[in-house]
């Protein structure tokens, strides 16, 4: 299983995906990430809410008051400007840090470890 | 509206932070999409105890909570550090035990209260047929007597003392707070009537005794109000 302290920086650009394409609440955020990465990594409820306040006080992302259907209160969560232009900042952050780390975890060299 | 199982693991989980607007923002938010995931894996079939464990599986660590919010544990009151990110918010273990050892002296004592008062009677029973109506046997009556209902008052003090100890450690923790609470009013409750029983029957017994000589059918009331005791410890739940 995946480290949470490895996931804790990106964790931010997933919450912000999903608000990309629409105004989202914990529960469905927290689903759809499941979903998406096919169960391999779910988000605590302490993580995704530590994670939704830091976003909402640098101001990247809003919240609402809706309801539900069924009357439910529920609380929205939308992206602001200032959220759209921080996700793309760390959309190239990835690439970078992807890219260097690639380097050191190329198919060759882990079957050449492999082989000594 | 009651709590739900969901919000009472929460309140707890949240019971040693500081009680700002922002904690209060995000614990309502986990509840909330707590209690949907929740509603969620009923609609899929699974009971309540599987759907509650695997919420509660999913609910983290409260020291992601404190890190994020800027509490740091030395700022918290002396419960943060006992209670940093475990589940149910716990009192610590020293006076946990120390209550529990209490309970057991608690019991045998107000058990010990009733015995002395039982034997109140049959002492002064026993000294009258020996050595006669008089001193002696008003004597040992009344040391007994004494002897019980100090048992009870001293140990009734002693029980609303660990009560108001473990307390000051539950401060938010609805469900744990009110068993204890009310455990402990009860006992109290226990040992004061019995202190109480005890008092009125020497009160009678006196009364009638010295107005009008019945001290011979009057010694009665103590027999029935040492039942009386173990009755009222019985049912306010009195048991180690």
């Amino acid at each position: 299983m995946i480290s949470s302290d490895i996931m804790r920086g990106y964790n931010d650009i997933m919450i912000l995906f999903l608000l990309l394409e629409h105004d989202s609440y914990g529960y469905e955020i927290s689903k759809e990430i499941q979903t998406r990465t096919k169960g391999i990594y779910s988000m605590k409820e302490t993580t995704l809410y530590s994670a939704i306040n830091r976003l909402e006080k640098s101001g990247y992302i809003a919240s609402y008051h809706g309801s539900e259907s069924f009357g439910k209160p529920r609380t929205y969560f939308t992206i602001t400007n200032a959220g759209r232009s921080y996700y793309r900042e760390k959309c190239g952050e990835w690439k970078l840090t992807r890219q260097i780390v690639d380097y050191f975890t190329s198919e060759k060299e882990e079957n050449e470890h492999e082989h000594e | 509206m009651s709590m739900s199982k969901i919000q009472i693991y929460v309140e707890n989980s949240f019971a040693s932070l500081p009680r700002t607007k922002e904690v209060a923002e995000v614990k309502m938010n986990i509840i909330e999409s707590m209690e949907e995931r929740y509603e969620a894996l009923l609609k899929e079939g699974k009971n309540e105890n599987e759907a509650f464990g695997a919420v509660i599986s999913e609910f983290g660590s409260m020291d992601e909570i404190r890190q994020e919010l800027g509490i740091s544990e030395d700022q918290d009151s002396p419960t943060a550090a006992s209670t940093a990110g475990s589940y149910p918010p716990s009192i610590p273990e020293e006076l946990l035990r120390g209550y529990e050892a209490f309970r057991g002296r608690f019991a045998i004592a107000i058990t010990a209260g009733v015995v002395c008062c039982i034997l109140a009677i049959v002492m002064q029973q026993i000294f009258e047929a020996i050595f006669g109506e008089g001193f002696l046997a008003t004597t040992i009556f009344f040391l007994l007597v004494a002897a019980g209902v100090s048992l009870f008052v001293y140990f009734g003090m002693q029980k609303s003392y660990w009560e108001e100890q473990l307390q000051q450690y539950q401060p938010s923790a609805p469900v744990y707070h009110h068993r204890h609470a009310s455990r402990g009013q009860d006992d109290t409750l226990a040992g004061r009537l019995s202190g109480a029983i005890m008092l009125i029957a020497t009160a009678v017994f006196l009364l009638l005794g010295f107005l009008f000589g019945l001290w011979h059918p009057g010694w009665v009331v103590f027999p029935v109000g040492g039942i009386l005791c173990g009755v009222v410890s019985t049912l306010l739940g009195d048991r180690a």
